[in-house]
């Protein structure tokens, strides 16, 4: 099978990196830039790299592109990948707005291959998990999602917050933060299903800051529960928290560390309850944080291990010939969520 | 003639800056804003540009100039970061003054772009490079790929290029520590205390670098810019730490061969343990702990005897006599 990955900054790396572990694949790499395709290509020891996408689609001919570039791009990108009868597998966000979305999804179903947004975190080890849970029955029914990201986006070196060349994010509606909505609407229509409606807070906290805003609130009302979104560019440390709360249990994830702890009715006498959900919690964090600290010693750090599943899975179903691991009404659904989000921030 | 410097607004920048006047050309002179440059003082000849070569109108940059002296770089962050800020912007540059007509270069470089395995006795300008790139730090893959271009572009379009890769720089100003040891604590444990470092004042290095620009023995050639090898790790760490150019207390000598051989133990227990992409500290990393440590003697006769480069400040004698500095 022949592979395009076309843009190659700093999260095609990280499709190299899978992309070498898949066996039977033939990569090449585009940029515009001939420097970074060529860099590329000789740190995974790609036998072709291109400055020209037209140039890639008519010699290599591939049978699915990966397209890492910035969002602006996308669209135009994937649509010709598509029409050139490759599948295509998109950077989050998939397109700069819903409508966007819409084009891209047409122009697959149109030339009848699969179009998938890298939406990594649904397929991280401790969602799965938990996603098992539900499965079984262990969990209950799921109530309410709690998910918050707390980077610094606006640090010191932060390629958000560079003046000098500002990060495309900045043409988002909500600017950089509007690159991390993919994660928190995923996992909200992963858990509690399409949202119907959404109230946002978007807030500068930081006046000094390069950010157009650097806090975001979200109460959602979904088909089956409730989700709170959040993102903070100031709070400490980096974390990406999601608790998910349901009729037996609650899951807790730390998901930049692939943690998860399980609260829930022990059986017998309640009063010990709280001490067996304490043990039990203890037990959990010291096991993921030597999990996390061997992972990060051993170069594959869990924060990159839903895209590596999701990636698998994706190559997977293209060799089985059955559907891929995101369906276009799971896209449909986060990119919706998102377009509610940022509802009015691009008129004010 | 009218030069265009980047990176104008640091620490060798500005030696640049003054250096490039002296010997009568004309300086542009690009400076960031908010990236710690310190402004420079202006004077007949100097013309200061506030910009990034990553957003910066690179055609009107690069206007009426005769030659560019391209010293901007990154010196933090990790391989792709440093890609991200040293060479992408290098390779606009370069392809500007392909638009533009511009056909002479003087790329600042390092000497950590060499191979410091491959030396038997001597590093000079024609020990090999580092091929093993993914063995070595962010910076030296960045300034190699940074170099690897300027080469490629100056042998394409027929341009003028010199090399200049400078040796510890140091001044009044700022002395790094980087290249003598590793700190712990108030403690500064000085790598291989007898070896010599291949110490270049700034002000002699920028007038190095500015003698390449007109020089036509320079046109194709590098040079390492390097003061003199006179000075122990030892001894320099000391007297930092006496005037007080480092917040180091005390020194503690490791034998070169002692620290090189925990590298390669601890590198060898850590890849059982973890498997071969282990991430380990750069000490750690028996290649970059050869690069930084190893004992080698620094010649500097190819810059003097073709650009007819005095050493204006040797190290030993600046030390002894700071006011000199």
């Amino acid at each position: 099978m022949k592979v395009a990955v076309v843009g190659a900054g700093r999260i095609a790396e990280q499709h190299l990196r899978v992309l070498r572990e898949i066996e039977g694949l033939e990569v090449g790499v585009c940029d515009r830039s001939p420097a970074a395709a060529e860099f590329a290509a000789e740190r995974f020891a790609l036998p072709r790299h291109y400055d020209d996408f037209e140039r890639l689609l008519d010699e290599m001919r591939p049978d699915v592109v990966h397209v890492t570039t910035p969002v602006d791009a996308h669209v135009a990108l994937a649509s010709r990948a598509l029409a050139r009868g490759a599948h295509v597998l998109v950077e989050k966000p998939i397109a700069p707005c819903h409508a966007d979305w819409l084009t891209l999804c047409e122009a697959a179903a149109s030339a009848q291959r699969w179009l998938i947004e890298d939406q990594p975190y649904p397929f991280s080890p401790p969602v799965q998990r938990v996603l098992r849970l539900i499965e079984s029955g262990e969990f209950g029914e799921v109530v309410h999602v709690d998910a918050m990201i707390c980077l610094d986006l606006a640090a010191p070196g932060s390629v958000f917050a560079d003046v000098h060349a500002p990060h495309p994010s900045h043409a988002q509606p909500g600017g950089p933060i509007s690159d991390f909505l993919t994660h928190l609407a995923s996992l909200c229509s992963l858990f509690v299903g399409p949202h119907a409606a959404a109230r946002t807070l978007w807030r500068k906290r930081n006046p000094q800051s390069a950010l157009p805003f650097d806090e975001m609130r979200a109460l959602v009302e979904a088909e089956r529960g409730t989700a709170t979104l959040a993102f903070s560019a100031s709070s400490r440390p980096d974390a990406f928290a999601v608790c998910v709360q349901g009729t037996r249990m609650t899951a807790a994830m730390s998901l930049f560390e692939g943690g998860l702890s399980l609260q829930r009715r022990w059986p017998g006498n309640p009063a010990w309850t709280p001490l067996a959900n304490g043990i039990a919690t203890g037990g959990s964090h010291a096991a993921d944080a030597l999990r996390s600290l061997h992972a990060k010693l051993s170069g594959r750090p869990l924060v990159h291990e839903g895209l590596r599943e999701l990636i698998r899975r994706f190559y997977s179903a293209l060799r089985a010939g059955a559907a891929p691991p995101l369906r276009p009404e799971q896209i449909d659904a986060v990119s919706r969520l998102m377009a509610e989000l940022t509802a009015g921030l691009a008129e004010a | 003639m009218r030069v265009l410097l980047t990176g104008a607004g640091g620490f060798l920048g500005r030696a640049t800056v003054r250096a490039l006047v002296e010997q009568g050309h004309s300086v542009r002179a690009l400076l960031r804003p908010a990236a710690g440059s310190q402004p420079i003082p202006t004077s007949a000849g100097v013309e200061i540009r506030w910009g990034d070569l990553r957003s910066a109108n690179l055609d009107d940059l690069l206007a009426d100039v005769d030659a560019v002296v391209h010293l901007a770089a990154a010196f933090t962050g990790d391989v792709m970061e440093q890609f991200q800020k040293t060479v992408l912007p290098t390779e606009a540059l370069l392809r500007a003054m392909a638009r533009v007509g511009t056909r002479c270069l003087v790329l600042v470089s390092t000497l950590s772009v060499y191979d410091w395995s491959a030396p038997a006795r001597e590093l000079t300008e024609d020990s090999p490079l580092e091929r093993r790139l993914e063995r070595r730090d962010a910076y030296t893959v960045s300034k190699t790929w940074q170099e690897r271009l300027c080469r490629r572009y100056a042998q394409t379009h027929g341009w003028r290029l010199c090399v200049v890769r400078p040796g510890f720089i140091w001044g009044n100003e700022r002395a790094s520590l980087d290249g003598v040891g590793v700190r712990a604590g108030s403690s500064l444990i000085v790598n291989g205390p007898l070896r010599r470092l291949p110490l270049v004042h700034v002000e002699s290095c920028a007038e190095c670098i500015a003698l390449c620009v007109a020089s036509e023995a320079a046109h194709g050639q590098t040079f390492n810019a390097i003061d003199s090898d006179d000075t122990r790790a030892w001894r320099y760490a000391g007297e930092l730490i006496r005037r007080g150019q480092s917040d180091a207390r005390r020194r503690i000598p490791l034998p070169y061969h002692l620290g090189l051989g925990v590298a390669i133990a601890v590198r060898a227990l850590a890849r059982a343990l973890f498997g071969p992409d282990v991430q380990l500290p750069g000490i750690l990393i028996p290649e970059r702990y050869r690069a930084r440590f190893r004992a080698l003697r620094f010649p500097n006769q190819k810059a003097i005897a073709l650009l007819g480069w005095k050493p204006r400040v040797h190290a030993e004698s600046a030390r002894r006599d700071p006011r000199r500095a």
